[in-house]
């Protein structure tokens, strides 16, 4: 027998107990749309009156869960030290800035019409993240893409003064920073590590949540900084071999 | 009435995840793979807002749109198109 044969015979075995097993475990799921976990039934019972938010998976982020969500924290800051660490000791020193590159008018306007739209409405997702669906995380790219848009719309140096470097770092390390004091304050306290220690305040308002508020905007902060330097990177990498190209040609 | 709504548009969208997920994967010039896995992300935010995961399809819309392309596009460009000669220089 050929070796093609001989593996068609070692795999359609295989195969075949994956397909069934496979078969057999969808066959024994709950019915689509069925199930709620128990864990979500007590969130859905509890939250509200233990934390005062209107959004629980917020209130499962930031203080049932706030360990999780802390290491996830770790986990982006990390990968986004690395990048940049990465990038900037290959990157060559050059004196002189470089060029913009030119775009369309409506690139421009609707670029330029777009950035304050999409940072106010990343700041309003960070902010009523435990009120309305929302957050830190995903308000913190969004409002990065504000800035983003800023430099498609505009000019690469304008990206360069609105995200100066020593600020971003600045600001990605105090948001990650930022994290553990606040659970170091549920410690004080005397409690344990990120314990709501906080005042309540009322549900559905701004001031409401304790320590989920303030986990919500460090980890707003922190994810806000970490995307912009990424791009930061990744467009300063882009640029110069786009510079380089131009030079050669 | 609604729930019917409901249904169809989660049919729809799912459908759309597994054509579209098996789409990202068969593509191979990396440009427009990476408008397939955007439009990818754009079928899952539908199923998750239609599932009633509204903060799971805030977070899948920001990554799909903003945050995966604008680290690959530079990537694919700095690369030449990631090896993928129809698309080298041309396009930027």
């Amino acid at each position: 027998m050929s070796r093609t044969t001989w593996r068609a015979v070692l795999l359609v075995p295989g195969l075949a107990v994956v397909l069934g097993m496979l078969v057999w475990a969808f066959a024994g799921l709950p019915g689509f749309g069925d199930r709620v976990g128990d864990y979500g039934r007590l969130i859905n019972q509890l939250a509200q009156s233990q934390r005062h938010v209107t959004n629980f998976v917020t209130a499962v982020m930031f203080d049932y869960r706030g360990i999780d969500t802390m290491v996830e924290e770790f986990i982006l800051f990390t990968s986004v030290t690395g990048v940049a660490l990465l990038l900037r000791s290959t990157r060559e020193v050059d004196e002189n800035p470089p060029h913009d590159v030119v775009t369309s008018d409506a690139v421009r306007t609707a670029g330029g019409a777009l950035a304050p739209v999409l940072l106010l409405f990343g700041l309003w997702t960070i902010a009523f993240g435990y009120i309305t669906p929302g957050g830190g995380f995903q308000g913190g790219v969004l409002a990065s893409a504000g800035a983003l848009l800023l430099w498609l719309a505009g000019s690469y140096r304008i990206f360069q003064r609105s995200a100066p470097e020593t600020l971003l770092d600045a600001a990605e390390g105090l948001g990650a920073a930022g994290y553990v004091a606040v659970g170091l304050l549920g410690m004080a306290a005397g409690g344990a590590f990120l314990t709501n220690t906080l005042g309540l305040g009322s549900a559905g308002t701004l001031a409401s949540g304790g320590t989920i508020a303030a986990l919500n905007w460090v980890a707003g902060v922190e994810v806000t900084a970490a995307f912009l330097l990424l791009y930061r990177e990744f467009t300063q990498e882009y640029i110069e071999t786009f510079r380089r190209a131009e030079a050669r040609a | 009435m609604t729930s019917t709504w409901t249904t169809v548009l989660q049919a729809v969208a799912l459908t759309l995840v597994l054509v579209l997920g098996v789409a990202t994967v068969c593509i191979r010039s990396p440009l427009r793979q990476l408008v397939a896995f955007s439009m990818f992300g754009l079928s899952l935010v539908v199923a998750f807002t239609t599932l009633m995961a509204a903060d799971v399809a805030i977070a899948e819309a920001a990554v799909s749109a903003i945050a995966v392309p604008m680290v690959l596009l530079p990537v694919i460009y700095k690369t030449g198109g990631g090896g993928d000669r129809s698309h080298d220089r041309g396009n930027r």
